[in-house]
């Protein structure tokens, strides 16, 4: 899938988004997300459900940095965009009391004037990735 | 039936139970990854596999929600739903629905489809196939 090609200002805003994320910066997730931001989660990863907003977004992504105490490396595939949706592909590799998870982890993104309105983290792992995080 | 795109297009015929309708989107020798087991070499190795699934679960639909295409990588969302009348992919048949969400990305070369990836939240599949280890 290697390919370049111009970053499109939609894949500028999920990469600063992403860094905000790991940093726990609430004041760049805020400007990256509208107010309302739909957060869905989906997959063998913790909080499996659908969120609202810079706290319900760290609320799920906090609680994998603590379960992980930090022990998490992502690697992006690939970032697409249109004006109005974007799609990521992750590779993430999360540990855990001595396991390790490897999960490719797809987005989906819905843009609202140059913000995440709408996003899906859909997980998948190996069999059994699902007890990882229980 | 489907929209524009190669995936649109490779997943409707797919439902549909159209499989010859592959070699218009598919290259002979596509790639495609899949979870459970279900990845494949080869465009007949693949409608083989719909074959086992169209089997098994004849009521099986790929909604697809949004498509990004930037040159030759094609992305999107879809809604999976099924019922599994038999067995597949290991599990055995019991009747029971599903409704599960999937990222899908594509590589596309001379107008078909070289390689995909099949994104699956299979924690949530199995879950609600009753399939989860006790």
């Amino acid at each position: 899938m290697e390919e370049t090609m111009s970053e499109h200002p939609n894949v500028t805003v999920i990469n600063r988004m992403t860094e905000a994320a790991l940093a726990g910066d609430k004041k760049v997730l805020a400007e990256c997300f509208t107010e309302d931001m739909a957060f869905h989660v989906r997959g063998p990863l913790p909080r499996v459900g659908d969120h609202r907003g810079v706290e319900g977004f760290l609320g799920v992504i906090g609680l994998i940095g603590d379960l992980t105490a930090g022990d998490l490396k992502l690697d992006q595939q690939f970032a697409i965009a249109d004006d109005g949706w974007a799609v990521e592909w992750e590779r993430a590799r999360f540990g855990r009391n001595g396991r390790t998870l490897d999960v490719h982890n797809a987005f989906i993104y819905r843009f609202e004037d140059g913000r995440i309105a709408e996003m899906w983290m859909i997980g998948a792992g190996p069999a059994g990735s699902e007890s990882f995080f229980e | 039936v489907g929209g524009d795109s190669l995936l649109e297009k490779w997943f409707a015929a797919g439902d549909a139970g159209d499989l010859e309708a592959f070699d218009d989107f598919l290259h002979i020798d596509v790639v495609v990854h899949a979870p459970m087991g279900l990845s494949t070499e080869g465009r007949e190795a693949e409608k083989a596999v719909w074959r086992d699934a169209l089997r098994a679960m004849p009521d099986i639909s790929h909604d697809i929600q949004e498509v990004v295409s930037v040159g030759s990588t094609i992305a999107a969302r879809a809604v999976v739903t099924g019922t599994l009348q038999g067995n597949f992919a290991g599990i055995s048949a019991n009747g029971k629905s599903y409704d599960v969400d999937q990222g899908l990305f594509a590589h596309v070369r001379d107008d078909k489809i070289v390689e995909a990836w099949e994104i699956v939240d299979t924690a949530s599949l199995l879950q609600q196939l009753g399939a989860l280890p006790e």
